[in-house]
């Protein structure tokens, strides 16, 4: 077995795992999921948002490469890219399983509602897809292609609206005060673009690892500003939101953030999305003033920061009874367990994601050319370490 | 054209749970399937204390939140007012579950969210409801609003009624006479 093949193993076998809860999901229908019709959203949704939002964030650092002119972000944009079409198929894959059947996603565009967000979600995300794959192959086959421009241009505004109508969902279910307003689709571009970095970073880290090399610091260096940046945003995002919500006169609202703060969702919500998606990463980067190892290492507490929040954001929408009749008292919290199911198919996109990423390293030209980038072409050739193979 | 709508008169049940039954007879639910279901309110300090019995189902809301959030229009309004699901458009992303301010959706069998129907298909030709028909208390009144002489239309007019969550905006069909008590 090679080495390669060795790194793979692991992947491989989440797959498989993720295809066996995907059978089970075929076969059993709803009954293998944890969810209720009091919680009909679960850990599948939050995985979506999770790989969907990611697959934005590093379109959107790649399509920075292609605008700002900064040679570490240029450096990105191919490896954004790929990365970008690797974590957005598994997220696809684990709709459509969610969903019962994966041809349902083609159903929404043949029967549009223009008043829902999941209409306008299945659309974005089309055209998402369709671009990137047409940004991924000219920068194999014609990288100077002149309609390439446009064509970037175009996808950051198709991002941008993607991302932006993924949080405009919750907001819009009107009936769930946790997520109405304004707050989650400016929150979600901003944990996107988070966590599309931190992905961007250990694909990057990890495939210059494999061939026993270092990643670029300046790479390393701009990846992490973005990082440390986002979290900021979203720590102050959170602590308004929650500060906010703590004092609304709406009891559901006080409700839901108790929940989060000190409630059946405080475990998750400080050791993940505080802890790990926030306090940990920005003292890592900050302390180790963004040197390589510890740049990784936050940035794989930050995927997994991010995960929880998606989660717990899920969750907190709909975790307070609804009062439907007035005085009626209910249990303080819908319960939501999720099945081995829901772990399995979450393990499965994440092995998927990375094979698929992988096979895009080992098959593809993923690094910038040298005289596009760096003065120094010494430092490119070998951005990540990676063989140059050729299609 | 007809415009159906619904009274309920909670004050008279007695939480017997035979109209959840009919109504999974009449549409041939499995048991955990329901598409109406009873709310207990207690009232009171000890010892003058007594429970209220709410049956809560779809209100076919005029303003249907469901409506509006499925992203491929399987759920819809007929103009007589009932709001029903095209089983064959429905994708079942449980968008409608997470909109409905009743929490009255459920998961059927293959994987629709389904609720009341209104028993369309039976009712315009006369049939009743099995909910109002086979209820002991006569709890329920279903009938025409257009018809200035149905039942349901003559106690609209009679009692002092409201609506449940109406502060939501989705101006609901499903009519709940004010206690007196
Ligand atoms: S009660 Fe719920 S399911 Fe029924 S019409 Fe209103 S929003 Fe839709």
């Amino acid at each position: 077995m090679s080495r390669f093949e060795r790194w793979m193993a692991a992947p491989a076998a989440m797959v498989l795992v993720g295809l066996a809860g995907a059978v089970n999901k075929i076969i059993n229908g709803e009954h293998a999921l944890g969810t209720t019709a009091a919680m009909p959203w679960g850990l599948l949704i939050a995985g979506y948002v999770f790989f969907a939002a990611a697959a934005t964030g590093a379109g959107l650092i790649a399509s920075l490469g292609h605008f700002s002119g900064k040679p570490a972000l240029m450096a990105l944009e191919r490896r954004g890219m790929f990365l970008a079409l690797s974590l957005l198929i598994p997220g696809f894959g684990l709709i459509g399983i969610e969903l019962g059947n994966p041809l349902n996603m083609i159903y929404i565009l043949l029967s549009p509602n223009f008043t829902s967000g999941i209409w306008w979600m299945g659309f974005l995300y089309s055209i998402y897809l369709a671009l990137l794959l047409i940004e991924c192959y000219y920068s194999q086959v014609n990288p100077t292609n002149k309609n390439l421009k446009m064509v970037s241009a175009l996808a950051v505004l198709n991002k941008i609206a993607a991302v932006c109508n993924l949080g405009a969902i919750f907001a819009l279910a009107g009936v769930r005060l946790f997520w109405n307003g304004y707050y989650f689709p400016i929150y979600i571009l901003v944990t996107a673009i988070l966590s599309g970095a931190a992905a961007l970073l250990t694909a990057s880290y990890l495939t210059g690892k494999r061939a026993g090399l270092e990643i670029e610091p300046a790479i390393v260096e701009a990846l992490g500003k973005i990082m440390a940046g986002c979290i900021v945003i979203a720590a102050a995002m959170t602590a308004l939101k929650l500060y906010a919500n703590l004092q609304a006169a709406e009891q559901p609202l006080r409700e839901t953030a108790a929940a989060l703060v000190s409630g059946p969702l405080a475990w998750r919500f400080w050791l993940g999305e505080v802890g790990a998606g926030m306090l940990l990463p920005l003292a890592l980067l900050l302390i180790a003033n963004f040197r390589a190892k510890h740049t990784f290492a936050a940035a794989v507490l930050i995927l997994i920061g991010v995960f929880a929040m998606r989660a717990d954001f899920i969750a907190a929408g709909q975790i307070i009874p609804q009062v439907v009749v007035e005085g009626v008292q209910h249990t303080a919290y819908h319960v939501y367990s999720a099945t081995w199911t829901e772990w399995a198919l979450l393990a499965g996109a994440t092995g998927a994601s990375v094979l698929m990423y992988a096979f895009a390293e080992y098959k593809f030209t993923l690094d910038a050319e040298a005289a596009d980038t760096f003065a120094d072409p010494e430092c490119v050739a070998d951005l990540t370490g990676r063989r140059k193979l050729t299609v | 054209m007809a415009h159906y709508a619904m009274l309920i008169d909670a004050s008279r049940c007695t939480g017997c749970a035979a109209c959840r039954i009919a109504c999974q007879m009449q549409w041939q639910l499995p048991p955990e399937v329901f598409f109406n279901r009873l709310e207990f309110r207690e009232q009171g300090t000890y010892p003058n204390v007594r429970q209220d019995i709410v049956p809560v189902q779809c209100m076919h809301c005029d303003n249907p939140p469901c409506l509006k959030v499925c992203p491929t229009g399987a759920t819809y309004k007929r103009a007589d007012g009932m709001v029903l699901i095209d089983h064959g458009k429905c994708i079942g992303c449980k968008y409608c579950m997470v909109a409905c301010p009743y929490d009255v959706r459920q998961m059927n069998e293959r994987g629709v969210p389904e609720k009341c129907r209104f028993c369309a298909g039976h009712v315009e030709t006369g049939g009743q409801p099995p909910c109002v028909a086979t209820c002991m208390n006569d709890v329920r009144i279903f009938g025409d609003l257009d018809d200035p002489n149905s039942e349901i239309s003559k106690e609209l007019k009679r009692r002092d009624v409201f609506q449940l969550a109406a502060h939501k905006g989705t101006k609901p069909r499903v009519f709940y006479v004010k206690s007196k008590k």
